[in-house]
């Protein structure tokens, strides 16, 4: 109650005090920050008031708080600057959207595994040619002498040559500062040691990869895996599934002619091996004695079927893979030949790679095919589809006639509502395995182990070559002025998302950094990067770059 | 009376397709298109093109409006995006697990209601009786998602008596119903939710009769029944409570109507596959059809309920008639 | 019906008495009001007595954040994962909760007392058709509806109060509007059309009196329900999230995955929301023995 009182008092003074002021504060000069005594008229035109979009807290609550950070920063400055959450796919909308009504926000590019190779971090997202609307450069960032650059890395067949170019492409856009860089995350994730042994962990995928279910081997007597989710998964129909873990269950269904390897090589899979005959041929030669799970075995018929099939049947998730091939012929009892319409580097690591191999026997009776339900997908894969229920789960065995040794006899993909329901049911040993990056907050609850309750649980830890930046609209003032943009690059405390909102797993970002650390090979460590939060040089840079306070504290463009 | 419930159920239907109309059109002014999610931002503009069409929403608002419309005269709410199946499918699964939550929690509610009710009446005044109208209004205030969040934690985490998550162990579902349902596994996978659901609803049941057993103890045959020395429960049970029951017993079938919604929160906090989820996904997820047809499935049980609780009333209540 | 004595001025005068006699012996209720009052007085000086801001952060001497401190004299009901103080929000979220409850249950009874009256009133083809959106209205599912609204518009907390009073005046108009039936049948009533007074006048000066109390009762609840809707949506993850309130800091707990290591961040805002709900459900009881005296001691 005493300290209402106080309160109320130091209320009544401050109003007091404040009417004191405006009363006579017309006159006086000491409205920090002006530092001019240029009257308001002949300033530059007012910062316009600026928005920041973010994500809503549940989607990302690391986003969304830097958002809000970054504004009030830019309040202290005399900038009307505010944060507005909003639904990502709304978000997405109005960053791809036609108006291309935005001023800033907060987004991140995730860390696949293709995304290794520096080109869709250099070019799809900083050349002008994609600074339109619905293109990927929604920074609308334009400098012809970086598009030169990012033009011939892009056609430099040289590893070495091309990594000079990309150097130097990172130089420019440090010194750019297109967008800000705040943080990457660490892939932390989670499984138990005391029951399951040999898990593979592949950066970018996280445990629940390609490799694991091969790898892994019980150590009890509990010989299915189970593995927690918390993204739901959409359907089993290879022709329609887009969700992310809808695929990464489907590749253990689907056999594919080729599998990257954890180390993102290569490898003959149900292909016995390839053979580039020219530059616009190729032949793969068929494993011999494959059988689909419901006995029929595996030909070449059924190989040009699937590609054939994913061709006619125009399926936007592989579009880009697909376009380059011309034709499909079966050469002789276990050889397809694939003639293709120009030479295409990727056709290996990226189409042998990517399209699974179904059943003609089943799918040539479809009347259609893309809207088919797949209820007992049959493939050729590891795994044997025993169940889906919807939103809850999805079961598979081992199938035993499969070529590769899988030491588990199936496993179960648990769909959880929230993560708060995955680590109870992690401790209480009811399943085996996450299949996401655990919050930062469960990462440090296991960690800490307190009472020995997370004992059978061993954290694995993986560097993720994504990253979560500010973009700024370009096109708008004041990001148009680079001295501004350096200034806000001044404002983001990077140590606070790193070590306050995400418990110090992941790593630091910066202005304009795009190829972050975690990718040695493509990573520029030698160029100076603005990554230290600091508002007293923000301003110090601002005045240098010659924009003024007016008497009322807002800041002001500087003279044209 | 048949006359007047044919009626009813003409202006039901008509209800029907206007709450289809306003949803349909609701959820085209939502800004940002089911592509989104799908479409890696990453994949050229002609894929978006190309699901947009496969979707059906490539054509004009009017001419999609048409197609939903007689779509929907077939009872068919077209396939979800999503899950590529057909939407009403969905529905079915996910408002059995609803239906068999909310219809526990409720059995548990309203014995526990009716009885308590009756007893507090009888025991008007007393501390006891103000201790039950406390509690029951304590977990009235609680918010249900609250309450099981430290269900959970008590439970669950701490004691780990019973699961704390979804609707049963993994890898045990499938199978016919009784097989799905019928189980030990499932029951202790209900326990905990239905409780938590069910003190929540207590307290409706509780006080409505309690004060229509106040009402009906104050009529003479009651006192008669007093004067002549009959047991005190025998009065309770076999005089007061049967005339008592009937506002209960219609707020009840309001009740069903307005659960088939689902605590959605309770789903969520318990990861139980229902109604309430799935309808909060599909409406962020821009799954026009499944988020269409668990509004309209919702609604027209709502309507329908409303209907049986009116016909209940005049059936039980000799009183009202319907010229 | 429910009402002991009806006439052309109504009770309104004598239930605020009754009311009051009423709380020399009922506990409960008088427990009710003061709970009320306290968060009233809470709410309205919330920001005099909240130490903080919501979203500052605290440092401790060495310079480090103070992370999910349990309680201390400092921080009275702990800190958040980021080294917020929670009883300050607690504090401010008071105002959200009753501003929301408030505003949403007036603009509810305002709405749904006129609609009932006129539909009670007239009665006819106006009470068929009026009672048919009621029915519309019914069937349309709350939380889902607003979860779209919050997505067409801005997340805001107006949405909620938008969506409440949208959704939840039926119920207050269905009431009133069977209260209504039987008071027009009243002699006085009929007295009061021989001495010429108008529709208006009727409905006014006669009608709404007697149907205040069960208005203000309605009322009650209704501030519950919004309060508790409220609460639900932030919990969801839709309310707005720079308002501080109960359910948007139960919400980030639990989607920060801190509610099993942090008793004091979970627990304090559900204590306030059941705290104030119960006061409300206690006043409201009080009420209600006012206004159906069959229900009062004997």
């Amino acid at each position: 109650m005493k300290r209402i009182s106080q309160k109320k008092v130091w209320l009544a003074v401050m109003i007091a005090a404040l009417m004191l002021f405006t009363a006579c504060g017309d006159g006086s000069d000491d409205t920090e920050p002006t530092g001019s005594d240029i009257p308001d008229e002949e300033m530059g035109e007012l910062v316009p008031d600026l928005t920041f979009l973010s994500s809503l807290p549940e989607a990302n609550m690391v986003n969304y708080e830097m958002s809000q950070e970054v504004a009030e920063e830019l309040q202290l400055l005399g900038v009307n600057a505010e944060s507005q959450p909003m639904d990502f796919a709304v978000l997405l909308d109005v960053l791809y959207g036609d108006d291309s009504d935005y001023d800033a926000y907060t987004i991140g590019w995730s860390g696949r595994i293709e995304r290794l190779d520096p080109d869709m971090f250099i070019h799809s997202i900083n050349h002008s040619d994609n600074a339109n609307p619905g293109g990927n450069n929604t920074n609308r960032y334009r400098n012809p002498e970086f598009d030169e650059i990012a033009d011939a890395q892009r056609r430099e067949m040289d590893i070495d040559a091309r990594r000079e170019l990309v150097f130097e492409a990172q130089r420019i856009l440090a010194e750019d500062v297109p967008k800000i860089t705040m943080y990457s995350r660490a892939n932390m994730q989670t499984y138990n040691k005391e029951l399951f042994e040999d898990v593979i962990n592949i950066p970018g995928e996280g445990l629940f990869n390609e490799w694991t279910p091969f790898s892994i081997k019980p150590l009890t007597d509990e010989t299915v895996l189970t593995v927690a989710s918390n993204v739901n998964i959409d359907d089993m129909n290879p022709l329609s599934s887009i969700s992310v873990y809808g695929w990464r269950n489907l590749r253990l269904i689907y056999d594919k002619l080729v599998r990257l390897s954890p180390t993102i090589e290569p490898e003959a899979w149900a292909a016995e091996s390839w053979d580039v005959v020219d530059d616009t041929t190729i032949d793969v030669v068929l494993r011999q004695g494959m059988t689909f799970h419901d006995g029929e075995p595996v030909t070449v018929e059924d190989v040009k079927f699937s590609y054939e099939l994913f061709i006619d049947e125009n399926v936007e998730y592989f579009g880009s893979f697909l376009t380059p091939i011309d034709s499909i012929e079966i050469t002789d009892d276990d050889t397809i030949r694939f003639n293709l319409v120009e030479p295409y580097a990727p056709f290996i690591t990226n189409t042998l790679a990517q399209i699974p191999i179904l059943p003609m026997h089943i799918w040539e009776n479809i009347e259609n095919p893309v809207q088919y339900t797949n209820e007992d997908a049959i493939g050729s894969g590891p795994f044997k589809l025993e169940r889906f229920q919807t939103g809850e789960e999805l079961v598979l065995s081992k199938f035993d006639d499969y070529f590769e040794p899988v030491h588990i006899d199936g496993y179960i993909f648990q769909i959880f509502a929230s993560p708060e329901g995955v680590l109870t049911a992690l401790e209480l040993g009811n399943v085996h395995m996450v299949s996401y990056d655990l919050v930062p907050s469960h990462t440090e609850q296991i960690e800490n182990n307190d009472g020995g309750r997370y004992d059978h649980l061993e954290l694995t830890e993986g560097d993720d070559i994504g990253f979560f930046y500010i973009g700024m609209n370009l096109d708008r003032k004041p990001f148009d002025n680079k001295q501004f943009r350096i200034a806000m690059a001044h404002l983001v405390d990077y140590d606070l998302a790193l070590d306050v909102h995400l418990n110090g797993y992941g790593a630091r970002g910066g202005g304009g950094l795009t190829i972050v650390e975690a990718n040695e090979f493509w990573h520029n460590p030698d160029v100076p990067i603005y990554d230290t939060y600091d508002p007293e040089r923000a301003r110090e840079i601002l005045v240098e770059a010659g924009f003024t306070w007016d008497s009322e504290g807002r800041m002001r463009m500087p003279v044209e | 009376m048949l006359n007047y419930f044919l009626k009813r159920l003409f202006v039901m239907l008509l209800m029907i397709v206007l709450v289809s109309t306003m949803i349909f059109f609701l959820f085209r002014t939502m800004p940002g298109d089911p592509t989104a999610f799908v479409v890696d931002p990453s994949i050229p503009p002609e894929a978006r093109q190309q699901l947009l069409e496969r979707y059906g929403l490539d054509g004009s608002l009017w001419d999609q409006y048409k197609v939903f419309i007689t779509d929907l005269a077939r009872l068919d709410f077209g396939d979800s995006f999503f899950y590529n199946r057909p939407a009403i499918e969905i529905i079915q699964e996910k408002l059995a697990a609803t239906l068999i939550l909310m219809l526990t929690a409720m059995v548990f509610a309203y014995t526990m209601g009716i009885f308590g009710g009756a007893w507090m009446a009888w025991r008007r005044g007393s501390r006891l009786e103000s201790l039950g109208i406390t509690i029951s209004l304590i977990f009235r205030s609680a918010p249900t998602f609250w309450v099981g969040l430290m269900m959970i934690l008590l439970f669950s985490v701490r004691l780990a008596w019973f699961p704390a998550q979804g609707m049963r162990t993994a890898g045990t579902g499938g199978g016919t119903f009784a097989e799905m349902f019928l189980n030990l596994d499932f029951l202790r996978h209900l326990i905990l939710p239905a409780i938590v659901a069910g003190m929540y609803f207590m307290a409706t049941p509780m006080l409505i009769m309690r004060n229509s057993m106040l009402e009906v103890m104050s009529e003479d045959y009651i006192e008669m029944a007093r004067a002549k020395g009959t047991k005190e429960r025998h009065i309770l049970y076999r005089h007061a409570a049967r005339n008592a029951l009937l506002p209960v017993v219609t707020a009840g079938a309001l009740f069903i109507g307005a659960s088939i919604g689902g605590q959605v929160l309770l789903e969520v906090v318990f990861s139980w596959p229902g109604l309430g989820r799935e309808i909060v996904t599909a409406v962020t997820r821009h799954d026009y059809p499944l988020a269409q047809g668990c509004f309209i499935i919702i609604s027209a049980m709502v309507m329908f309920m409303n209907l049986i609780a009116d016909m209940l009333y005049a059936f039980l209540d000799p009183r009202i008639s319907y010229n | 019906m429910n009402i002991a004595t009806l006439n052309k001025k109504g009770n309104s005068k004598s239930i605020s008495r009754l009311f009051l006699k009423n709380l020399k012996y009922d506990k409960l209720a008088l427990i009710g009001v003061v709970l009320l009052i306290f968060f009233i007085g809470v709410a309205v000086f919330s920001d005099g007595i909240a130490p903080h801001g919501p979203r500052d952060r605290h440092y401790d001497e060495e310079g480090s954040i103070r992370r999910l401190e349990p309680p201390s004299l400092e921080h009275p009901f702990g800190t958040t994962d980021v080294g917020r103080d929670i009883f300050s929000q607690v504090v401010l979220g008071t105002r959200t909760a009753l501003t929301v409850g408030l505003l949403a249950a007036f603009l509810v009874t305002v709405v749904g007392s006129i609609v009932g009256i006129v539909a009670g009133y007239y009665g006819g083809w106006v009470d068929t058709v009026i009672m048919r959106v009621v029915d519309f209205f019914y069937a349309i599912p709350f939380i889902p509806f607003v979860i779209v609204l919050s997505a067409v518009l801005k997340p805001s907390i107006w949405n909620v109060i938008l969506a409440v009073s949208l959704l939840s005046w039926r119920t207050v108009a269905r009431l009133v509007r069977s209260q209504v039936l039987s008071i027009v049948e009243r002699p006085f009533i009929k007295a009061g059309r021989v001495a010429g007074a108008g529709d208006l006048r009727l409905m006014i000066k006669y009608i709404l009196p007697n149907v205040i109390p069960l208005i203000l009762l309605e009322m009650a609840f209704m501030v519950n329900w919004a309060i508790a809707a409220e609460a639900s949506i932030a919990f969801l993850g839709f309310g707005d999230p720079s308002v501080p309130s109960w359910g948007q800091i139960l919400h980030i707990v639990f989607s920060t995955g801190n509610s099993r290591v942090a008793w004091w961040w979970i627990t304090t805002p559900g204590v306030a929301i059941v705290l104030l709900l119960l006061s409300i459900f206690f006043v409201a009881r009080a009420l209600e023995e006012v206004v159906d005296p069959r229900l009062r001691r004997r």
